[in-house]
Order: structure tokens, then C-alpha cells, then sequence
């Protein structure tokens, strides 16, 4: 005897609502593929602004497929949703004007095993604004240096992390010196009431700061070079970021490690990932991934992709 | 055979040395090849071999014949009360010209860049580097619970322990059978001396190969940036030498000069291999057959200096610990001063046993507790020390030197005449 006893009606309710959402969605799939300008999102897609490989180009509307893959496929193009400001090694403008960076050539590759070309969306203004690029089908997926977080899974699936980030500590010395405590529990050391522990304002690393070290204070700042600042300085312990952007800072000012000791914690990642709708264009890509084997290491994009001038 | 002794002419060993210099800096990818780095390291072995047994076999037999002439405890206690007192002093010293040189003040921006980029180098691997042995190890590890495995692994400090219970036990014990054992084991310590005094004849050759390619490795970046500590450790080394020279005058009333055609061949040797236990033979056989000084306290002496009295790591430790507060901008008052004086004679004497590279790490245990970071600063030191490491070794030998005639007995005549004798014997 069941414990949830169903009913005969509830059963046909069911099918009968299941029927008419397959059929619903058949239709506006059919509808979309034979005629996009009809398409209910199409007037909020015609103002949508997307960049072809020229980053200083005029920004030609392309309109996306909804993200699945054969509507891509059938399509001839990807858009990929790539966040305004640019972040190297990923994606930023190179010497000569143009779109470059790690994730760029991902993109790239992906369409060019999908058979079709590969264009870029940089509407979004912020990380979060691509995943709701990717969730609103302005973008087909969404390749922007993009970490997964439960917030944005709500949203958009995600594939398998193509490079996992380390979450890095940089420690003034001295303050590290004069708290007279074991330099191989770095973390432990951090974690103490009374220490202070920078996070730059509106980055994950705030959250992640709280979550690693609960007993200190967490002060934020507004900027890197706010954050970066205030270590050398010794006015916090320590700041917490990402692998790259303290790998970035370093090899630019290597004279600020007598200042300043870098640690990777070694159990907290961020991982990254692509931003995706379709549950087919999902599978496709953790295979594209698999099969090809991507995954990369920041030492390697930072030795790879000449840093650009001026930045 | 008089063509050989060429070979041990001042000019065969300069030339021998320059020569080095030369390929090092103008044919670097000679000097940097792997034969030519094994090549010295054969030699140096060879020396390290000859080494260890001496400082066993000595140690063992001349504290046992001091047992046996009734003068052990004064002559100990003279020898711990002069080491103190002279690694003071070498760290009084080296803090005295750190805080009048001001090395570490107002480092500019391309030697700021190049430690950067030393730096870098060390966080790929995420390491700074540095050893982890406590005090509390290194006095805990006196005691070898196997001799043989001490003696293998050649822990210097439980080679010492070992010996000196050894030729104590065997000083209490008289009779003819103990008189044999160690007549046995100067003759042990003589076999090795001798063969050490051969080898010096490959000397030249030896230079030549160890020169270039220690040239060839110097990074001149890293000579540039760290100019003034390198000059100020080379001052501090002079002033060593000439204290030591001032001694030596004053105690036996050998001229400077003289002293140092005396002991040129020991300095050579530590310039050159950077080890004052290589070059601990020739201080031997001067301080005994030149300077005329008692042959068993000398070879209780000088082993015991050697090896336990590392000036040149109290140096550089002391001048560091100064560096390191003027590098970070920590005040250091009076008191801190002193407590500086302190910490670097205790991190130098945790070095015993240890190679110079290994032993800068030791002094992480005193800098951190004093409130002085030295992980970066270390491998700026381990980066500079190749550099220094020829110039402090040759203060360091100089000044065992010095404490030597300080501590041993002035020789009696006829221990000369029987010196003179056994060589004669061992000669023909």
C-alpha cells in the first residue's frame, strides 16, 4: 500500500499537461526556426548589441538561438556571452584592437567543432549579467571566466569546470612575523578574532572570505589596487583572492614579495565553467571537454597570452 | 721529485685559480658543463674523505693524551670560555657594521626588482625554502644511538660526541695498551694528512675547475643589488682577519706577513672550496710545525673550532638580522641589540654539522621569534652567499687559527724532535 496514494485523475491531469507543454514547445521551437522576427523576444533582441571578433567594431545585432544545438547548428552561429570588462588572460582587447584571450579561443574552437561562427555578446555588465544572458536565451552559452555558485545555478546549468581557479592569500610579512604562529597554518592563523582579512567589494571573495575565515573581520575594499594597497601596508593581515589576479599583481611587481608572502589554499577552489540552457548543448560541451581534454592552469594562460600594454 | 713541486707554488695555485675566473666569465658554456662540475666535486670528495677520520682519530687521541698529562679541565674550560668569547665578539662585530653600513636602508627600485624576481621564483613552488629543525633537535641529536651510521652520514655533532667520549674514556684507562691505541690513532690521523698533502698537488688543476664554474654561476644581478651587504660582509671578514693577525702577533710574535706565508695554503684551500674543514689539515700541520705549538692540544683544538665555532655564520647571521629590520622598517633600540648579538651566535651554533647553503635556514629560528620576517630574505641570502661564502670562510679559518694559538700550550722541545722523527720515519 503506498504511502502517497495517486489517483486515476491525477495520473491523465498529468499526462494531459505534459502532452500540451511538448506540443506547446515543438511549436515555438518550429516557429522560431522558420521564422525568428515572430518570435515573442525577438523586439528585446534587436537592441541587444553583440561584437564580432573586432572589439572596436560597430556593434551589429545578432540575435542568439536560445541555446539549443540544433537550432545553433541550424543557425550557422554561436553567441557566446562574454562580460563588458575585460579580464586577462580570458578575454580582453590585445595590441591590435582586437578580442583575445583564453576564453575567446574556447569559444572559438567550440564553434568550430559545432561546424558554425562563433560571434560575442557584451551586453552584460556584470559576471551575474551573463548568466542571465544564457537564461533569457540572448546568448546560446555563456564563456566569461564565469564561477559556479548555487545563485547562478538556479538560473543556467553549468558544464565541467574547464580551469579551477585557486583562492589565494597574499600576507604582509611582518604582520605574519609578529603573530608568532605556525607558518604552515596559514589559515588557522588568519581565522582569529582581532584579525583583519581583505575582500574586494562585490566579488564572491567577500562571501568566501566569511565563509574560510568566520572568526576575523573581513574588510572590504573598492578596488585591487585598494586591496592590494592595504597588505603592503599592513593594514589588514592578509588579502584573499583569486589565483590569477594575485599571480597577475606578482609577476608585474615581483619587488612587492619582500613586502608580501602568496599562498594558494590548497581545499578552496573557484571553479569555472560555461554557462548553458539546453541540456544537449550541456552534454555536447562536458564531451567536447572531456574528449579534447581542456583544462588549464593560470601559469600557463599567463605565459601564453602576452599581457597587453597599459593594462 | 722537484718538478712536482711546482705544482704547490704560489703561482701554479693563482694561476690555477685565475685561470678558472677567466673561463668561467669567457667561456661559460665550458665552465657550466656537467664534467667539468664533477670534476671539482672529485676533489672536494676526495678532501671530505681524507677529512673525516682525521677529526675522529685526532679528537679521540690528543684528549686522551691531555687526560693522561693531568691538564684536561683547565685546558677545556680555556677552550669553551675563548670560543664564547670570540663568537660574541664576531657577532658584536657583524651587528656593529650592519648598523653603521645601513645595508638594508633605502634599497633602490632595480634591486628592489631583482629580489622580485628571485622571489617569483620561489612561489611556483609555494616553499620558501627553509629548514625545519629546531634547537631543541639539533642539542636532542647530539647523542648517536649508532656511531658507525653518525660516522656514514657524517652528523658532525654526534662525530664529535662520539669522539670526545671516546678519547676521555681512553684518557682515564693507562697502560701500554692504551698508549698503543693511540699511537694508532695519530698515525690514522697522519696516513689522512698526508694524503690530503698530496692531493694539494692537483690543487692548481683542481682550481681551475672549481673557479669556472663557480663563476659561471654567479648571477652579477644579484652581485649589483646586493652590493653593499656583499662589501660590508667583506669588510667585516677583513676585520676579523686583522684582529686574528693581532692575536696571533701578540700571543707568539709571528709578523702578519710571516703569518700569512705560514697559513697561505689553508687560505687558499678555504677561499677556493668555501670549507674551512678542508682546509683544516694545512692549519693543522702550520699551527703545529710553524707556529710551534703543542701538537696535542692543537689537534683537540682546531677540530673542535672548526667545527663547532662557525664565525662566518655568526657573521652573516648578525649582519642579516640588522639587514632584515632595515629592510622592513622595524626600530631596533639598545636592548635589541644585544638580544640580536645573542640570537646569532645561537642560530650559527645550530648550524653545526650543517653546509653553509642548508644552515641559513637555521636562522629562522631565532629571526621569527624576534619579530624580524626572513622568509623573503632568505633567499636573497641563499641568492648573495656563494658570493660572500669564499671571503667568510677565509676570516673563519683565520680566526680558528687565532683561537688556537690562544688555547693551545706552547710545544716543548723534544715533542718537536719526536714530531720530526715519526715524519722522518713515515717519509722514507
Amino acid at each position: 500500500m503506498s504511502r502517497f496514494p495517486v489517483s486515476r485523475i491525477t495520473v491523465v491531469g498529468a499526462l494531459i499537461v505534459a502532452l500540451t507543454l511538448t506540443l506547446t514547445s515543438s511549436f515555438a521551437s518550429g516557429a522560431q526556426r522558420t521564422t525568428p522576427t515572430t518570435d515573442t523576444t525577438s523586439s528585446a533582441r534587436a537592441t541587444v548589441p553583440v561584437v564580432t571578433l573586432d572589439a572596436n567594431a560597430a556593434r551589429v545585432p545578432v540575435p542568439a538561438s536560445g541555446g539549443h544545438i540544433a537550432d545553433v547548428i541550424a543557425a550557422g552561429k554561436l553567441v557566446v556571452g562574454v562580460v563588458s570588462v575585460d579580464r586577462y588572460p580570458f578575454f580582453y582587447t590585445d595590441a591590435g584592437g582586437n578580442l583575445a584571450g583564453s576564453d575567446i579561443d574556447l569559444a572559438k574552437d567550440i564553434a568550430k567543432e559545432l561546424g558554425v561562427q562563433a560571434t560575442f555578446n557584451r551586453n552584460a555588465t556584470t559576471f551575474d549579467g551573463v548568466v542571465d544572458l544564457v537564461a533569457k536565451g540572448d546568448a546560446d552559452i555563456g564563456i566569461s571566466k564565469l564561477s559556479v555558485t548555487l545563485p547562478r545555478a538556479q538560473k543556467t546549468r553549468f558544464t565541467k569546470p574547464y580551469i579551477e581557479l585557486a583562492q589565494g592569500l597574499m600576507l604582509n610579512r611582518v604582520e605574519l612575523t609578529a603573530a608568532h604562529a605556525d607558518p604552515s597554518d596559514l589559515i588557522g592563523l588568519a581565522n582569529q578574532p582581532g584579525r583583519k582579512i581583505g575582500a574586494v567589494t562585490g566579488t564572491s571573495y567577500v562571501g568566501f572570505g566569511k565563509q574560510i575565515f568566520p572568526a576575523a573581520q573581513i574588510v572590504e575594499y573598492g578596488d585591487k589596487a585598494a586591496l592590494f594597497g592595504a597588505v603592503i601596508n599592513g593594514d589588514v593581515l592578509g588579502v584573499l583572492y583569486d589565483e590569477n589576479e594575485i599571480k597577475q599583481y606578482i609577476f608585474e611587481k615581483p619587488d612587492r614579495l619582500i613586502e608580501v608572502k602568496v599562498q594558494m589554499l590548497a581545499h578552496h577552489t573557484d571553479p569555472i565553467a560555461i554557462s548553458v540552457v539546453d541540456p544537449q548543448m550541456q552534454y555536447w560541451l562536458d564531451t567536447y571537454l572531456e574528449l579534447k581534454a581542456v583544462k588549464l592552469s593560470v601559469n600557463d594562460l599567463l605565459k601564453k597570452y602576452a599581457r597587453p600594454e597599459g593594462k | 721529485m722537484p718538478s712536482l713541486k711546482i705544482l704547490r707554488s704560489t703561482p701554479a695555485i693563482f694561476g690555477g685559480a685565475i685561470g678558472g675566473i677567466l673561463l668561467g666569465i669567457f667561456a661559460p658554456e665550458f665552465a657550466l658543463h656537467p664534467i667539468v662540475g664533477k670534476l671539482g666535486e672529485l676533489y672536494l670528495n676526495f678532501l671530505r674523505m681524507c677529512v673525516l677520520p682525521i677529526i675522529a682519530a685526532s679528537l679521540m687521541a690528543s684528549l686522551a693524551k691531555v687526560f693522561f698529562a693531568g691538564y684536561a679541565g683547565k685546558f677545556l674550560t680555556r677552550t669553551v670560555v675563548t670560543f664564547v668569547v670570540a663568537l660574541v665578539a664576531v657577532s658584536a662585530l657583524g651587528v656593529l657594521i650592519a648598523a653603521i653600513g645601513r645595508p638594508g636602508a633605502n634599497l633602490s627600485g632595480d634591486a628592489r626588482s631583482t629580489f622580485g624576481k628571485l622571489l617569483v621564483d620561489s612561489i611556483v613552488s609555494t616553499n620558501d625554502g627553509q629548514v625545519t629543525r629546531s634547537l631543541q633537535d639539533v642539542l636532542l641529536g647530539t647523542i648517536p644511538s649508532n656511531p658507525f651510521e653518525a660516522l656514514s652520514s657524517a652528523n658532525t655533532l654526534q662525530i664529535v660526541f662520539f669522539s670526545l667520549t671516546f678519547g676521555i674514556v681512553l684518557g682515564t684507562i693507562r697502560g701500554a695498551v692504551s698508549d698503543d691505541l693511540v699511537k694508532l690513532l695519530e698515525l690514522i690521523t697522519k696516513i689522512f694528512e698526508r694524503a690530503m698533502s698530496a692531493a694539494l698537488l692537483t690543487l692548481p688543476f683542481a682550481l681551475l675547475v672549481i673557479m669556472a664554474s663557480q663563476t659561471a654561476q654567479l648571477s652579477m644581478d644579484v652581485v649589483a643589488a646586493m652590493a653593499k651587504l656583499i662589501a660590508l660582509l667583506y669588510v667585516g671578514a677583513l676585520l676579523i682577519i686583522i684582529g686574528s693577525m693581532a692575536v696571533i702577533h701578540m700571543r707568539i710574535g709571528v709578523s702578519p706577513l710571516r703569518q700569512l706565508q705560514i697559513l697561505k695554503e689553508s687560505l687558499i684551500v678555504a677561499f677556493t672550496t668555501r670549507s674551512s674543514i678542508s682546509a683544516m689539515p694545512s692549519v693543522l700541520r702550520a699551527m703545529s710545525d710553524e707556529f710551534r705549538l703543542d701538537r696535542d692540544s692543537v689537534h683537540l683544538v682546531i677540530p673542535l673550532a672548526v667545527l663547532l665555532c662557525k664565525y662566518s655564520m655568526t657573521l652573516t647571521f648578525a649582519v642579516t638580522l640588522v639587514f632584515i629590520s632595515q629592510v622592513y622598517f622595524i626600530s631596533l633600540g639598545p636592548i635589541d641589540y644585544v638580544v640580536i648579538v645573542l640570537a646569532a651566535v645561537l642560530a650559527s651554533v645550530a648550524t653545526v654539522g650543517m653546509p653553509g647553503l642548508v644552515g641559513i635556514g637555521m636562522l629562522s629560528l631565532v629571526a621569527e621569534p624576534l619579530g624580524l620576517p626572513f622568509s623573503a630574505i632568505s633567499i636573497l641570502i641563499l641568492a648573495t652567499f656563494p658570493i660572500i661564502d669564499p671571503g667568510i670562510t677565509v676570516a673563519n679559518v683565520y680566526l680558528n687559527a687565532a683561537t688556537g694559538v690562544l688555547v693551545a700550550e706552547r710545544s716543548e722541545a723534544e715533542e718537536i724532535e719526536e714530531a720530526v722523527a715519526t715524519s722522518e720515519v713515515a717519509t722514507a
